[in-house]
C-alpha cells in the first residue's frame, strides 16, 4: 500500500469517491458477522417499523465510510477520531458516494493531525450520513 | 424548529445515567477479523493478510477501525426504558481510536448511559438516548471509545 505524508497533504485537498452499492447479498452478509437482526434483514421486519424493505445499517455505512479514510491513510496513518451523524436512511440498493475534505492540519502534542470533513452522499444527490473526523499522518522529516 | 431538552416530560430511570456496566470480554480471532473486513469489501492487507501485516507497523493483523460492531455486548448494560416512540435508529455516532486492536486480543467492553433528552421539530418529538462504550485490551489500555445516540420516534405519526 501507498503511504500518504502530511506533507502531501493541504486545507482543501479531497479525498474520494470511495463507490458502494451494496448488494441484498452483502447486507445480509455484513449483518451475519455483526449479528444484526430485524429491519436489516427482513422486509417484513422493516414493515413492522414503517419502513417499505431492509435498509443498510448505520453499522455498515459508518464502515464505508471509514474505509474511505483508512485506504487514504496508508499503513502509518492513524484514525483518532470519527464523528458522525445521521440525517437518512441508507436503502436496499442505494449507490453510495464517500468523500472527504481535508479541512485544517494542525500540530497538536507533536502530532501531524488531518482534520476532514466526512459525508456520504447517494444517487438522489443526499447525505444520510456527514460528520469530521481526524487522522494522524507521518511526516517526512 | 424548537429544540427544548424536555427530559422532565420523559419516563425514564435516571439513576441509571452514568452507571458503568461490565458488558462482555471477547478473545479477538483473525478470522473474525478478516470475516468483517471481508463483508465491508476491504482490500487493506492489514485487516486481511496475517503475515504482510505482521511485517508491517503494528507488528500483527489488526481490525478495522469499527470491528467492535461484530462483538455481542451482554444483555443488562444500563437500560434507562426511555417509554416513548414505537422504534430506534442510530442518530450518530463519535469513536475515539487510541490503539488498534489485534489479533489476539482480549477485549472488555464497559457501557454507560451518558444523556437522555427530547427535541421537539418539523416531524414531532424524537427522544435521544446516549451511551458510551469503553473497549480496553488486555493491558487495560482503552483501546477505544464509542458514543453511539441512539433516536426513538413513534413511526406512527
Amino acid at each position: 500500500m501507498s503511504q500518504i505524508y502530511v506533507e502531501d497533504v493541504e486545507p482543501g485537498h479531497e479525498i474520494g469517491p470511495l463507490v458502494k452499492q451494496p448488494s441484498r447479498e452483502e447486507i445480509l452478509a455484513f449483518c451475519e458477522v455483526t449479528h444484526l437482526a430485524g429491519r436489516f434483514v427482513s422486509d417484513e421486519a422493516a414493515r413492522g417499523d414503517g419502513l417499505e424493505r431492509i435498509i443498510v445499517s448505520s453499522w455498515q455505512n459508518l464502515a464505508y465510510m471509514a474505509q474511505l479514510l483508512t485506504d487514504w491513510m496508508g499503513p502509518q496513518g492513524t484514525l483518532t477520531t470519527f464523528d458522525v451523524i445521521f440525517r437518512g436512511l441508507v436503502e436496499d440498493g442505494d449507490r453510495l458516494e464517500c468523500r472527504a475534505l481535508v479541512t485544517d492540519t494542525p500540530l497538536r502534542d507533536n502530532q501531524h493531525i488531518v482534520v476532514l470533513d466526512v459525508f456520504m452522499q447517494n444517487q438522489r444527490g443526499e447525505r444520510p450520513l456527514q460528520g469530521t473526523a481526524e487522522v494522524v499522518l507521518p511526516s517526512r522529516g | 424548529m424548537a429544540n427544548e431538552r424536555i427530559t422532565s416530560d420523559i419516563d425514564f430511570d435516571r439513576s441509571v445515567i452514568g452507571v458503568e456496566v461490565d458488558v462482555g470480554t471477547y478473545r479477538v480471532t483473525a478470522e473474525e477479523i478478516v470475516a468483517y473486513a471481508r463483508a465491508i469489501g476491504e482490500t487493506n492487507p492489514l485487516y486481511l493478510d496475517e503475515e504482510a501485516a505482521i511485517a508491517g507497523p503494528h507488528g500483527a493483523l489488526i481490525a478495522p477501525p469499527l470491528f467492535v460492531h461484530t462483538l455481542r455486548l451482554q444483555p443488562g448494560g444500563p437500560d434507562p426504558t426511555a417509554h416513548f416512540g414505537t422504534t430506534s435508529f442510530t442518530a450518530g455516532q463519535r469513536t475515539q481510536h487510541f490503539e488498534p486492536i489485534r489479533a489476539g486480543d482480549t477485549i472488555t467492553a464497559t457501557s454507560q448511559i451518558t444523556d437522555v433528552y427530547a427535541k421537539t421539530g418539523r416531524t414531532g418529538t424524537m427522544v435521544f438516548l446516549v451511551r458510551r462504550v469503553t473497549y480496553r485490551n488486555q493491558h487495560g489500555h482503552t483501546v477505544m471509545t464509542m458514543d453511539n445516540s441512539m433516536v426513538r420516534r413513534d413511526m406512527r405519526q
